[in-house]
């Protein structure tokens, strides 16, 4: 039998959008389908959150090269008053454009975790939530979606 | 009458963000260059806050030093400026190399960059360089990718720094928690021999 997913370990940023539908516009940089498969992935939940693909305000998501700082996702948010006001989630390609459609599709997993307010969590051995600090989660855990704790989370910051 | 409430954050939602997505208009992104720009000004009332995913855990000295070019000890200097990529801030603080552990570096005033400006929250951040303070550094060429080399220095994965208080090497990063979170000098030239 499996171990048992650790639950309500989810944190916050202490920021978060005053709207559940949330909107998320992807740039044409060669990573929009995994963008596209890590909002899904979220949306995918039955959560009532959802990120919307539709419009062209809202969260952005795009590449960027940060070199090799040990960061292969960045997410930029700025907060006023617990809200967010404008988020951006960068794919460091100094590291992704050599990582597979799965580990590329982790790491937006991970980034729009913290454009909707979570903070990191969880802890290794295995599994660990999409929210783990580091890219283990897919390359020692196999992760790309959201997890228990995750699904947990995303119920509490919009019940 | 029916009066409708709306949080005042959220009309500057339309405004702040329509702003935010105008560079994701499509179109090829370009990498950027390392820079020097200066502290974005402040907006009244809106706070910068940055999160980022590490590509992995280090979980021994051995994985530090097998990842670096040179295993250094260093002393940072009050010299620290502050360079943003995309809105991202970068500290690059010099530092003077007292001794090289391991490995080759001819320089004795090296520039290492690490994640934050000391002002814009960073969650789970490596804490930067402290001036005066000495560490032990597992050392890489920063880089933006072949032939982007740069000359600064980066310490592995974001993680590889141990400072040196008084004779003890404590682990600068309190989320590596697989490394040791302090050992020897002579320890740690155990480990890193070989």
């Amino acid at each position: 039998m499996p171990p048992a997913q650790r639950v309500d370990a989810y944190t916050f940023t202490g920021c978060t959008w005053p709207v559940s539908t949330i909107y998320c516009q992807v740039a044409n940089d060669g990573y929009q389908q995994r963008t596209i498969t890590a909002a899904n992935n979220w949306n995918g939940l039955g959560a009532h959150t959802r990120l919307s693909l539709a419009s062209s305000i809202g969260i952005s998501t795009l590449r960027s090269d940060f070199g090799n700082t040990g960061f292969d996702g960045i997410t930029y948010a700025n907060c006023a008053g617990g809200f967010y006001t404008a988020v951006t989630a960068y794919y460091n390609g100094y590291y992704t454009d050599g990582y597979s459609d799965p580990g590329k599709v982790q790491v937006m997993v991970h980034e729009l975790g913290h454009a909707q307010g979570f903070g990191h969590s969880g802890a290794l051995p295995c599994p660990v939530p999409m929210m783990y600090v580091s890219s283990d989660r897919y390359f020692q855990c196999g992760g790309t979606a959201p997890q228990g704790d995750d699904v947990a989370g995303i119920n509490a910051l919009h019940p | 009458m029916k009066r409708i409430r709306v949080h005042w954050a959220a009309l500057l939602i339309p405004l702040t963000l329509l702003a935010a997505c105008g560079k994701s208009g499509g179109g090829t992104v370009v990498p950027p260059t390392p820079t020097s720009t200066p502290t974005p000004p402040p907006v009244s009332g809106i706070v910068g806050r940055v999160s980022a995913s590490r590509i992995k855990d280090y979980s021994s000295i051995q994985q530090l030093r097998d990842e670096s070019l040179a295993v250094t000890h260093i002393t940072a200097t009050d010299k620290q400026t502050v360079e943003y990529v995309d809105n991202i801030p970068f500290t690059v603080t010099v530092a003077t190399v007292d001794r090289v552990l391991r490995g080759a570096l001819v320089e004795k005033r090296i520039k290492i960059r690490q994640l934050g400006d000391g002002k814009t929250t960073v969650e789970d951040a490596v804490p930067l360089l402290q001036p005066g303070k000495a560490y032990v550094v597992f050392l890489q060429q920063f880089t933006y990718g072949p032939g982007k080399e740069t000359d600064q220095y980066v310490p592995v994965g974001g993680v590889g720094l141990y400072l040196d208080q008084a004779g003890v090497l404590q682990r600068v990063d309190p989320h590596s928690s697989r490394l040791p979170a302090t050992l020897s000098p002579q320890e740690l030239e155990r480990q890193i021999a070989g």
